[in-house]
């Protein structure tokens, strides 16, 4: 598995951890730089929370998205933390598909704050899906575990 | 707990540490709500113990909203609010720099609350208005009864623009972005849906400090 045969799996699961880890500390951070209370403002115009959810939720969310995501780069308890990054993203995949089906205007997805880059909730749905995945895969695939089950052989 | 795994914890925690440390600096530097408007656009006890600060815009709907909301906190603890209004014109709105412009024009000539709230009940006439409303604005000053040529001369002056400016500078350097948000003391409540469902326990917090 160490050997050069698992080199790619591994090679892939370290950019997966880097990519989904600085994406997810950079959306962290630059929530954290702006008031809790737009980003609860954000979370308002997807209409599917009340106040009394969405200021408490705009308060801890970007922490968790930064302390899972530091966790995942320095690859320390990497499942636990690309579970809850998944179980973040399946949200925002469900919050977004939600305003798309429903016609609702929210502008921006909010998903980098005021600070961040500005995506329209379907360019953001695009990524969150692929991010989901990524996640996903560092969360439940074992690194090197298809060399391990179909092991190339020694010529 | 093996030694590399402590290590990556260390790691770890000096990166969050790190990353929290600049969040909080960052949050600090930026916290000093001014009351530095012209004496027509406050209402009520500078002494008040509670303090609104509005940073609003006219053409924003929201902003219409809340002011209904604000005008009943201070009906129901009248003589115990201070309320402040400064103008956050965004971009996006095209009308709303020229509104601010004429509910200065009506400051001047001390109708500044009641222009405002004429430009907010009238908003949807204005605001869709597919050429600038200059008209209506004029027209609504003379509703008023404020002194017709003195407001057109003051209104397109641009004698004021330098304090619509600076309320928005002053918002952006506490990092107001959307509005309407009110500072009610040190406390951040932004948009109407917030102050509907927090604003009244805010005031009440701070009145019982």
């Amino acid at each position: 598995v160490n050997g050069p045969a698992g080199a790619w799996p591994g090679r892939i699961f370290l950019a997966l951890r880097l990519l989904l880890g600085a994406v997810f500390v950079l959306s962290g951070f630059t929530k954290l730089l702006a008031p809790a209370e737009e980003l609860a403002l954000t979370m308002e115009s997807y209409r599917l929370v009340p106040v009394s959810v969405t200021l408490p939720a705009a308060r801890v969310l970007p922490w968790i998205e930064l302390v899972a995501a530091v966790f995942l780069i320095v690859d320390l308890w990497r499942r636990a933390a690309a579970a809850v990054i998944a179980a973040m993203l399946a949200l925002f995949v469900a919050a977004l598909s939600s305003v798309l089906v429903r016609g609702i205007d929210i502008g921006g997805c909010g998903c980098f704050g005021a600070a961040g880059p500005k995506l329209t909730p379907g360019q953001a749905l695009m990524l969150d899906a692929g991010f989901l995945a990524a996640a996903l895969i560092l969360a439940f695939k074992r690194e090197g575990q298809h060399e391990e089950n179909h092991p190339h052989p020694a010529h | 707990m093996t030694p590399t795994a402590k290590k990556k914890f260390g790691a770890a925690l000096a990166v969050v540490a790190a990353l929290a440390a600049t969040v909080f600096v960052s949050r600090e530097n930026n916290w000093s709500v001014s009351w530095r408007v012209p004496s027509y656009r406050q209402m009520g006890p500078a002494s008040a113990r509670v303090a609104l600060v509005v940073y609003s815009d006219f053409q924003c709907p929201s902003c219409a909203k809340a002011q209904g909301r604000i005008k009943s906190f201070m009906q129901k603890h009248e003589g115990k609010l201070f309320l402040v209004y400064r103008h956050f014109p965004l971009e996006n709105h095209k009308w709303s720099f020229l509104a601010s412009q004429a509910a200065e024009a009506a400051g001047a000539q001390k109708k500044f609350w009641d222009y405002h709230d004429l430009l907010f009940t009238r908003q949807e006439e204005w605001a869709k208005s597919p050429e600038a409303p200059d008209g209506l604005f004029i027209k609504y000053a003379g509703e008023l009864g404020l002194e017709a040529e003195a407001f057109k001369a003051d209104f397109k002056s641009g004698k004021r623009d330098e304090l619509i400016r600076r309320d928005k500078k002053e918002g952006k350097d506490l990092n107001v972005s959307a509005t309407p948000t009110i500072f009610i003391n040190q406390r951040r409540v932004v948009g109407d849906q917030q102050l509907e469902s927090v604003g009244e326990r805010y005031i009440e917090l701070e009145l019982q400090r």
